[in-house]
């Protein structure tokens, strides 16, 4: 099969915000895959449309074990608009980049954990520009481990604090500049901002993102990428508040 | 090939590890969770391997519904690798679909962990983990095999104090014996009693051991012995008749199990046969000893990878032609029988050179080494002399003289 450089360096970033390897699934419609980190507390559910290829062939379907570490070391060579060729056996994945060809060996998928993504009903949501969500993020980076979405009937805050009470950030998204806003509940809960921000920085083709919050319960975002032709699930567990 | 049996038959509630009242305290501590976050966050199961430790946590996460995750010794080496995965897992709620939301993080061989050579670190492994106990919103349980190991240190005695302690101790054959019945009879096999408690004697209370050794065994009418001088002897008599080749005998060498420094004298005690070709035998001796070259650098540089060519070369003597016309008994080596002979004289000699050591202030090893053979020939050509170092080191020259026999 044939796809941008672009695409699947993207689809490699958000993988790597989790775990170094994935079992991922070309199926009829497109590729699938999920992880979930070593720690058990993030989740991506990621899914690229057959559209998104300039070429997709498949034979019925294929669970692959891949070495995303070693893909991104393949990408490294590539410019952004190059086609890469992929092809797959059952043992090794090529990639063909102009007259460069690289082979990498496959993982057996059956050794590698594939989530089951958790139902989970949350009051809240928002939808807004991609580009709100990641200021308040970075702004916290140098400051705090943790980052505290706060909801209320007019406004989403997205607030961090530091080693002392005057080190503080605080984002405010009001109901105005969001593009969605569904809200039943006040609701607050904190989340590992490392991993936060390593999955925001992740998404380089998205616009919008929707983020659904509960009270002391896990986060969803999602978001399109590749302009439509592809969707990203994020759940991240809350931090269990001192009881 | 089937799965694993220690897996297919790993137990899902506390009760079926028959533990007895060690699976109260585990259980107990666990209560304490669902509560609240307890005193003491951590459990610490100990004893020796197959006992059941591991699997005493996997069933008390599946009693709990809590969500399972296992780092074990190479995990979790340094500081850091801790602090990113455990740690940072532990403060937060599992993302899976568990009903409890809690998961149990349970760090494996944590008496392995070294507290040196960590690069670049003010704190190790153990403090990392002494750390994770204090702020843990999460079950931990520790693993470990020898408490002692873990103890050493102040780090390791607080990483105790801050956990339950549960023991867990070897299995009784007779436990043992009842568990491999339960699984021939659940895999439709059959094994003769005789054999089924010679293979629970032989784990010496390991579960998986035995359980291991039941799959392995396969054949069941003709169960192999696991006799480790006879394996050596069938490998030295493939070499010496020449029954097998090159690749074969050094497979087999590698599996054996036995410390390649102690084959290596069963080879050379064995070789040994009169009216062979002289050169072959020459040539033998010559590539033992280059193995013997290798057998020595590994145990002063501890490069273990270097057995490998040592095993090469041990097994490539089946080129030779070493049978002899007259057939020879298997020999023990000579060299562990002697020692064993001259333990007694060896004794003598450590006591001497340590007397003498002391008074001259040389370390015993010198002394062993380097100066016995002239202080016994001057006690024997001068006696003043002799008298004086009998009185001075309390030695009697009878005694000394017993070791050049």
């Amino acid at each position: 099969m044939k796809v941008d450089a672009k695409t699947i360096r993207e689809f490699s970033n958000i993988i790597i915000t989790l775990v170094p390897e994935a079992r991922v699934d070309f199926k009829p419609e497109g590729l699938f895959s999920k992880v979930m980190d070593p720690a058990h507390v993030a989740m991506i559910a990621l899914e690229i449309n057959k559209e998104a290829f300039q070429e997709y062939v498949l034979d019925g379907e294929e669970n692959l074990g891949m070495d995303i570490d070693k893909m991104r070391n393949v990408l490294k060579l590539s410019g952004p608009n190059d086609i890469i060729d992929i092809k797959f056996d059952g043992k090794k994945i090529s990639f063909k980049l102009g007259n460069l060809n690289v082979s990498t060996p496959l993982i057996d998928p059956s050794s590698l954990t594939t989530p089951k993504i958790p139902t989970i009903e949350l009051p809240n949501k928002i939808v807004t520009d991609i580009s709100y969500l990641s200021t308040g993020i970075k702004a916290a980076e140098g400051i705090a481990e943790v980052v505290t979405f706060n909801i209320r009937a007019e406004e989403l805050k997205i607030y961090s604090k530091g080693e002392t009470d005057s080190e503080t950030t605080e984002l405010t998204i009001p109901k105005s500049m969001a593009k969605e806003f569904i809200y039943t509940s006040d609701a607050r809960s904190s989340f590992a901002l490392d991993y936060l921000s390593k999955f925001i920085r992740s998404l380089e083709s998205s616009q919008e993102i929707s983020i659904s919050v509960g009270n002391d319960f896990p986060l969803r975002m999602e978001a399109n990428i590749l302009n439509g032709k592809g969707r990203v699930t994020f759940l991240l567990a809350p931090r269990i508040e001192s009881i | 090939m089937d799965a694993p049996w220690v897996e297919k038959y790993r137990p899902n509630r506390l009760d079926q590890l028959r533990r007895g009242t060690s699976v109260d305290i585990i259980r107990a501590w666990a209560r304490k969770w669902e509560g609240g976050v307890p005193e003491k966050r951590g459990l610490l199961i100990y004893g020796p391997p197959g006992t059941g430790k591991t699997s005493a946590a996997i069933a008390l996460a599946n009693e709990m519904g809590w969500d399972y995750i296992e780092f074990n010794a190479s995990d979790i080496r340094s500081r850091s690798s801790i602090n990113d995965t455990a740690l940072r897992g532990s403060l937060y709620s599992t993302i899976s679909e568990f009903s409890g939301r809690k998961k149990l993080i349970v760090l494996d061989e944590v008496d392995s962990l070294y507290e040196r050579n960590i690069d670049g670190g003010d704190m190790g492994g153990k403090s990392a983990i002494s750390n994770l106990l204090d702020k843990t919103m999460n079950p931990v349980i520790l693993i470990a095999n020898n408490i002692y190991d873990l103890k050493s240190g102040t780090t390791g005695k607080s990483i105790a104090e801050k956990c339950e302690q549960v023991e867990f101790q070897r299995y009784r054959s007779i436990q043992i014996l009842n568990i491999l019945k339960e699984i021939c009879k659940n895999e439709n096999i059959f094994c003769s009693h005789e054999k089924l408690s010679q293979i629970a004697e032989n784990s010496n209370g390991d579960m998986r051991a035995a359980i291991n050794d039941l799959q392995g065994y396969g054949d069941f009418t003709a169960p192999q012995e696991r006799d480790i001088t006879q394996n050596i002897y069938n490998i030295i008599s493939s070499i010496i008749y020449r029954k097998d080749t090159f690749i074969n005998l050094r497979n087999d060498i590698i599996n054996l199990g036995e410390d390649p420094n102690n084959f290596i004298l069963y080879l050379l005690e064995n070789i040994y046969s009169f009216n062979s070709n002289v050169e072959d035998y020459v040539k033998a001796l010559e590539t033992i000893a280059r193995a013997d070259l290798f057998l020595g650098r590994v145990g002063r540089r501890m490069n273990y990878s270097l057995w490998g060519y040592a095993t090469d070369l041990m097994a490539s003597t089946v080129f030779f032609n070493l049978k002899g016309e007259k057939y020879l008994k298997f020999g023990f080596p000579s060299l562990i029988k002697k020692m064993s002979q001259l333990k007694k004289f060896r004794a003598v000699r450590e006591d001497f050179a340590y007397r003498t050591g002391r008074y001259t202030h040389k370390s015993t090893a010198f002394m062993n080494k380097e100066t016995l053979s002239f202080i016994y020939q001057i006690m024997n050509r001068n006696k003043e002399i002799r008298d004086n170092l009998e009185r001075i080191l309390g030695l009697d020259f009878d005694e000394i003289s017993s070791l050049y026999l």
